[in-house]
């Protein structure tokens, strides 16, 4: 029974933080495709074939959000890079920073 | 060459077999939904995943020799055998990872011929388990932990393999619903293909976490057998060679991955779109990392397994629960099969001598292998076919003047 109330206190840790980034990260990404398009105009040529223009503002927003995935990612493979140098990357103090196993 | 020099050998070829077999088997984890939406070409991503896995294999520095200890009781903490067990002069321990290896090796490739992706990890701790506990008693098997962690048989291999897949479906189920909902009113000026990259860029991030887990157990095991031996003493590092081979091996068996396995997870089991795709490699990139980060064991194959249904679930396409079914049978019998082949490997390689034994063993893997190879030529699946139509679905039958897509 011990090794129940261990594997869902465990499962729970892995399962909230597993929601913040791999439900998170996607619909963030999602999120950027769509302010993208903020602001744009599309105009139909004579072929009959669609061309959309980008605003300004639609990219600026959208390249925010994907420096918020790039920075997520850069998190994950500082994550997998500790873990094979024996170290860990510990968010006490709410910033991640890398100390010994 | 002496006993011990044989069995060593044999050992240490069957080690990077059993690594091989790990590699080409987990391709599909990383890659199929990749190759299944078409955001990478198959030999694209098998290229890609097999680079990772050699660069994550190269970055575990500081290699755990403890691989064994989460289910059986045959090396200390520091990873050096326990006296027990240095019976013989270290040959009964060689004989029991020989079995061990084969357990996982045998078992590996048959649900490769399946095409199912079982767990690889599983199938080696199986392996072990059924080989230690044949040559030195149940007593020596981990079933669970002291109470303060979760360990043993029971906490490391059962109850991860139950709560991972549940963990990675809802984690992909909530993204994927969310990620249509976010761009249901945009999609007719967005392209699908934009959703690749974020595709791909999750979809590496679990093969470099899959080399830097997995080709580590193999060279856990391979020191193992260098210390039993009496050729290595030092338990804070590898030697080299170990390193570079067993590197090389995970990431060629990635490079020519496991297509039956591939075109299971990625057409078998739900069609993919790349909006979920990216969805679900999210959830296994991120369920992997952070089960790795709090110290929860489990296995990539389930999670993965677990992503891909979970996204199918959100986006609310038709899933095909008989594959599913076949991959939960396949999941729950790989620990206590794999420990049965290793325990039967145990009891004739032992009856035999060690010598001998081991060669026999051996030979028995490359029989075995050698015919699951032959019957998978039979329906052959490869990159040219990986990503054919599962099945003919139903509008299909229907409508007769439609063609399955082929390519």
């Amino acid at each position: 029974m011990r090794s129940i109330e261990l594997a869902l206190e465990g499962g729970w840790k892995v399962f909230y933080t597993a929601i913040i980034f791999g439900a998170g990260m996607p619909i963030i990404y999602a999120l950027a495709m769509r302010v993208l398009l903020v602001g744009s105009t599309t105009e139909v040529d004579a072929a009959g074939k669609s061309h959309t223009r980008l605003s300004p503002l639609g990219k600026i927003a959208a390249g925010l959000l994907l420096a918020v995935i790039a920075l997520a990612v850069i998190l994950g493979i500082t994550i997998i890079a500790a873990s094979g140098f024996g170290k860990v990357v510990t968010f006490d103090g709410g910033w991640p920073s890398i100390v010994d196993k | 060459m002496d006993a011990a020099n044989v069995i060593l050998v044999l050992v240490i070829c069957t080690a990077l077999a059993f690594d091989f077999t790990n590699g080409f088997h987990d391709t599909a984890n990383a890659m199929a939904a990749s190759i299944s939406t078409g955001a990478l070409k198959p030999k694209a991503a098998v290229a890609l995943a097999a680079i990772l896995n050699l660069v994550g294999a190269f970055l575990s520095v500081e290699v755990a020799l403890t691989v064994s200890n989460a289910v059986v009781k045959l090396q200390d903490k520091s990873g050096a055998p326990i006296p027990a067990t240095l019976v013989d002069d270290g040959n009964k321990l060689l004989l029991v990872v020989l079995c061990g290896l084969i357990g996982g090796i045998v078992w590996n490739l048959f649900t490769w011929l399946l095409g199912l992706p079982s767990s690889s990890s599983h199938a080696l701790l199986g392996g072990l388990t059924g080989a230690a506990a044949a040559g030195f008693g149940l007593s020596g098997v981990k079933w669970t932990g002291d109470g303060t962690k979760l360990d043993g048989v029971v906490g490391k291999v059962l109850i991860p393999s139950f709560i991972s897949p549940v963990i990675a479906m809802a984690v992909a189920f909530v993204g994927c619903w969310v990620v249509h909902r976010v761009t249901r009113s945009v999609m007719d000026k967005l392209a699908e293909r934009y959703f690749r990259w974020g595709q791909i860029g999750s979809a590496s991030l679990v093969s470099l976490a899959h080399g830097t887990n997995d080709a580590q157990k193999t060279m856990g095991v391979m020191t193992l057998a260098l210390i039993a031996s009496g050729h290595w003493t030092d338990t804070h590092s590898v030697p080299l060679w170990v390193k570079v081979s067993a590197a090389s091996a995970i990431a060629l068996g990635t490079y020519l991955g496991g297509w039956r396995i591939i075109r299971t997870l990625g057409k078998g089991l739900v069609d993919i779109t790349p909006r979920q795709g990216m969805a679900s490699d999210g959830s296994s990139a991120a369920v992997i990392l952070a089960a790795s980060h709090l110290g929860f064991a489990l296995s990539t194959t389930h999670v993965a397994t677990g992503s891909v249904l979970g996204g199918g679930l959100g986006r609310g396409t038709h899933v095909r629960w008989n594959t599913a079914g076949r991959m939960v049978i396949a999941w729950a019998t790989t620990f206590p099969l794999a420990a049965l082949i290793g325990a039967i490997m145990w009891w004739i390689g032992s009856a035999l001598g060690y010598t001998a034994g081991s060669i026999v063993v051996f030979v028995l893997l490359c029989a075995m292998s050698t015919y699951m190879f032959m019957r998978s030529r039979q329906e052959h699946v490869g990159a040219h076919n990986v990503n054919d139509e599962w099945d003919r679905p139903q509008d299909v039958l229907e409508h007769p003047s439609h063609t399955t897509a082929s390519n």
